[in-house]
C-alpha cells in the first residue's frame, strides 16, 4: 500500500492500492498521488452537536416497532466522532452535434459519494447529498475531526456516468425534436468535498455491546441506527408476521372451500409467505437496525394546462 | 465567483452562510436580503406566522380534528418557519408530434365448440399539434430537499397567496423562530432547468396522448391489448416564458411530543394548511397492515394455484408461478411497510389505517395496545 507523507500537517499514512487521490485521515489535505499537488477542497460545516444528533438517533431508534419503550431514557450516550466522508463534485455536460439542434443540451453538476458504500455503517451509495452550502476547505478550519475517510473510488467511471445520464436525456431530447441523436459530452472534476457525519456509540440495559448510529451531521437525518429488541417485543412482532400468514392462508383457504378447489389453498400457503418474512426476520435479528432508503424528490412542480388541439 | 469565506450582513453586520453559488442570502439575525452574485431586484414572499404561538394553534386545531393525533395528545415541542426560494415560471408549450407503429390487437371467436384466439398486428399513423399553457414551480436550489417542499409548492400553486416583498412577510424576524435558505440557482439557470422540466413533462404527456389516440385509430373486431411505437418525434418548444423570482414561500416545520417520541409536520406558512406529517405507528395498524398484505398475497397465491391447475400445461404452471411470485411480492411490500417507524399522512386528518385501527379495537374491546 502507498505510504503518502501529508504536504500540510506532515503526517504519515498508507492509502489502498490503485486510488488516485490521497485524503490525510488527520487534517483532510487531499493530494493527487501521481503528481503530489493538492486538490480544490471543500466542505459543507457540520450544524448539529453531538448530543442534537443523538437525541435524533434514538428519536428514531425509539419510533421502531420492537423498540422498547422508553429507550431514551435508560439509554446512555458512550461516545461520538465526527467522519468526513469525501465527494467528487462534478459537472457534466452534453449536446447535441448536429447544427440547429442547440436546445438539445444538458447539465448536471451533483456531489458523489467517493468513500467505499460502507464507509459508515449504513451509508447508501445513493445518498442524495444537497449539492449547495459548501464552502472552501482549509485544513484547520474544523474541530474535532475524529477521521476524513479515504476517497477509494476512482472520479472517471463517477462523473463518467453522469455526463452519460446527461448524454442519454440530450441525445432522446435532440431525436425527439428530429435531430440525429448524435451527441457530444464532456465533464469536470470541479473539488473533492468532505461531508460531515456523526458516528455514535450508545449502549442500553438490554444490549451486551454498545450500538451505533450514524446522523448527517448537516441537515440531521437519521442515516443507520442500531437498537436492542426485547422479548416481549420479539413476540409481537411474531404474533404479526404469523397474524400476516394466517389471513394469507385463511383468504386463500376460503377461496378454495368456495370453488371446491383444494389446491388452492397451497398456493396461499407459499405466497402468504412473503407476509410473514420481514416481521419473523427482524423478530430474530440481534438486534433491531434502521437504514435510511431515501426517494428521491422532483425540482420541479409543472402544471400543464392543456389547450384545444389545432 | 465571489469570496465566499467570512461574508457578513450588510444591514445587521451578523456572520452569513454563503456557498460558491448564493445568489441571494438572507440574514438569519436580521432577516434582511443580501444579493450576493447578479442583479439585485425586489425579493417577494408569501406571508408566515410571526411566532410560535400560531404555529401552536393551528397545530392544536389539527390535532383535535384528526383522530390518530387526538388519542395520544400530542404536545408541540419547537416549531419553525422556513422560507424557501423558489422561481415561478409561465407559458406556453407546443409540440407537433407524429409517431409510426403497430397495434396489437386479440380477436377471440368460437368455433363450434372451441375457442380460438388470434393475434394481429395493424399498423397506425398520429400525428397532431399538442399545445398547454403551464406554470412551474422551480426550487431556487440545487438540491430540491425533501418532498414537503414539493407539497408547499403544489399548495401555492393551488392556493395562489398574495406576494409581498420579503421584509413585510413577518411582523417582526425572530431569530431562531424564522430563517430562510439561500437561492443558489439565478434566473438564467432557473429559466434553462424550467424548459427542461416542462419539456420532459410535455414529452411524457404527449406519449400517453399518442398511445390514446393510437388505439382510437382501430374500429375491427377484436380488442386492443398493446400499442407498439416504432418511430415517434415529439419536439418541444416553450413560447413567452415569464420567470419571476426568486419568491419566498415559508415552510413551517412543527416538532411535536407523543408517547416520548418526537414528530415532524410540515404545514404551508400563509394559511397554516398541513401539508405532509408523521404520526405515532400503532401495534394494530401495523398488524392491520400485514393481516391486509397477507390476504392480498393469500389471494393472488391462490388464483396461481387455479391457473396452474385449470390450464395444466406448461405455460399455464409458469403463468400460475409468476401469480403466486406477485403475491408474495405484494405481501412482503405490505409486511415491510408496516414495519417502518412512523406513518406519513399527506393533507387533512384521517386516513384509511385510522378507520381499520378504530374498527378493530371497537371490536376488541380494548384500549389500543400499542409497542
Amino acid at each position: 500500500m502507498p505510504r503518502v507523507r501529508c504536504p500540510y500537517c506532515g503526517a504519515e499514512y498508507t492509502v489502498p492500492e490503485g486510488v488516485g487521490y490521497a485524503v490525510c485521515p488527520y487534517c483532510g489535505t487531499t493530494v493527487r498521488i501521481d503528481t503530489g499537488e493538492r486538490v480544490e477542497q471543500q466542505y459543507y460545516p457540520p450544524r448539529l452537536s453531538e448530543q442534537d444528533a443523538y437525541a435524533a438517533a434514538l428519536s428514531r431508534a425509539s419510533q421502531m416497532p420492537g423498540a422498547p419503550r422508553g429507550l431514551a431514557q435508560e439509554a446512555a450516550f458512550a461516545r461520538a466522532g465526527l467522519h468526513m466522508v469525501p465527494l467528487y463534485v462534478c459537472r457534466a455536460t452534453a449536446w447535441a452535434v448536429e447544427e440547429g439542434c442547440e436546445t438539445a443540451r444538458e447539465e448536471a453538476e451533483k456531489p458523489l459519494l467517493a468513500a467505499r458504500g460502507e464507509a459508515l455503517p449504513g451509508l447508501p451509495e445513493d445518498y442524495p447529498f444537497p449539492a449547495t452550502g459548501r464552502m472552501p476547505y482549509k485544513p484547520g478550519v474544523l474541530e474535532r475531526v475524529e477521521t476524513f475517510h479515504q476517497a477509494e473510488r476512482p472520479p472517471g467511471p463517477l462523473c463518467e456516468r453522469l455526463a452519460e445520464q446527461a448524454a442519454r436525456r440530450a441525445s432522446r431530447e435532440a431525436v425527439l425534436a428530429g435531430c440525429s441523436g448524435a451527441v457530444e459530452k464532456s465533464y469536470r472534476l470541479l473539488a473533492v468535498a468532505h461531508y460531515p457525519f456523526w458516528l455514535i456509540e450508545y449502549s442500553h440495559p438490554l444490549a451486551n455491546a454498545p450500538m451505533k448510529a450514524v446522523v448527517d451531521a448537516v441537515d440531521a437525518t437519521v442515516v443507520y441506527v442500531e437498537y436492542p429488541i426485547p422479548g416481549a417485543r420479539r413476540a409481537v412482532l411474531l404474533a404479526t408476521a404469523a397474524g400476516g400468514y394466517a389471513a394469507g392462508l385463511a383468504a386463500g383457504t376460503l377461496l378454495a372451500l368456495l370453488l371446491h378447489q383444494p389446491l388452492l389453498a397451497a398456493g396461499a400457503a407459499v405466497a402468504a409467505l412473503g407476509a410473514a418474512a420481514p416481521g419473523l426476520r427482524r423478530a430474530v435479528a440481534r438486534l433491531g437496525q434502521y437504514r435510511l432508503s431515501a426517494s428521491p424528490v422532483p425540482p420541479a412542480e409543472v402544471r400543464l394546462s392543456e389547450k384545444r388541439q389545432a | 465567483m465571489p469570496r465566499v469565506a467570512g461574508y457578513k450582513c450588510r444591514y445587521c453586520g451578523a456572520p452569513l452562510q454563503v456557498g460558491p453559488d448564493t445568489v441571494v442570502a438572507v440574514c438569519p439575525y436580521c432577516g434582511r436580503p443580501n444579493w450576493i452574485r447578479g442583479e439585485p431586484g425586489e425579493l417577494l414572499a408569501a406571508k408566515a406566522p410571526g411566532s410560535p404561538d400560531e404555529v401552536e394553534e393551528a397545530f392544536r386545531k389539527l390535532a383535535r380534528r384528526d383522530p390518530d393525533l387526538r388519542r395520544v395528545s400530542p404536545v408541540l415541542a419547537r416549531a419553525e418557519a422556513v422560507f424557501i426560494p423558489f422561481y415561478e415560471g409561465r407559458g406556453l408549450a407546443r409540440s407537433s408530434y407524429e409517431a409510426r407503429g403497430h397495434l396489437v390487437v386479440t380477436i377471440t371467436r368460437r368455433r363450434g365448440d372451441k375457442t380460438v384466439t388470434e393475434t394481429r398486428m395493424v399498423p397506425f399513423h398520429v400525428s397532431g399539434v399538442y399545445k398547454a399553457e403551464f406554470e412551474t414551480l422551480l426550487v431556487a436550489r440545487r438540491s430540491p430537499g425533501e418532498e414537503a417542499v414539493r407539497l408547499l409548492a403544489r399548495h401555492y400553486q393551488r392556493t395562489r397567496p398574495r406576494l409581498v416583498p420579503l421584509e413585510e412577510a413577518v411582523p417582526g424576524w425572530r431569530r431562531g423562530f424564522h430563517a430562510a435558505l439561500a437561492a443558489d440557482r439565478d434566473p438564467g439557470e432557473a429559466r434553462a432547468w424550467m424548459v427542461d422540466d416542462t419539456c420532459d413533462r410535455v414529452r411524457e404527456r404527449v406519449r400517453s396522448i399518442i398511445r390514446s389516440r393510437a388505439r382510437a385509430t382501430y374500429y375491427g373486431p377484436g380488442v386492443v391489448t398493446g400499442v407498439v411505437v416504432e418511430w415517434e418525434r415529439i419536439p418541444c418548444a416553450i413560447e413567452g416564458l415569464a420567470v419571476r423570482g426568486p419568491l419566498f414561500l415559508p415552510l413551517v416545520k412543527a416538532y411535536y411530543v407523543a408517547e416520548e417520541r418526537i414528530y415532524r409536520a410540515y404545514f404551508a406558512g400563509w394559511d397554516m394548511a398541513p401539508l405532509v406529517r408523521e404520526e405515532p405507528f400503532t401495534a394494530t395498524q401495523r398488524a392491520a397492515l400485514t393481516a391486509l398484505g397477507g390476504a392480498a398475497s393469500g389471494l393472488l397465491g391462490a388464483a396461481g394455484a387455479y391457473i396452474a391447475a385449470a390450464s395444466g400445461g406448461l405455460e399455464g404452471l409458469a403463468v400460475g408461478a409468476v401469480a403466486v411470485a406477485i403475491g408474495a411480492a405484494l405481501g412482503f411490500a405490505a409486511a415491510k411497510a408496516a414495519l417502518r417507524p412512523v406513518r406519513r399522512e399527506t393533507g387533512g386528518p384521517g386516513s384509511w389505517l385510522t378507520s381499520i385501527d378504530e374498527a378493530l379495537e371497537e371490536a376488541l374491546g380494548r384500549a389500543s395496545g400499542r409497542y
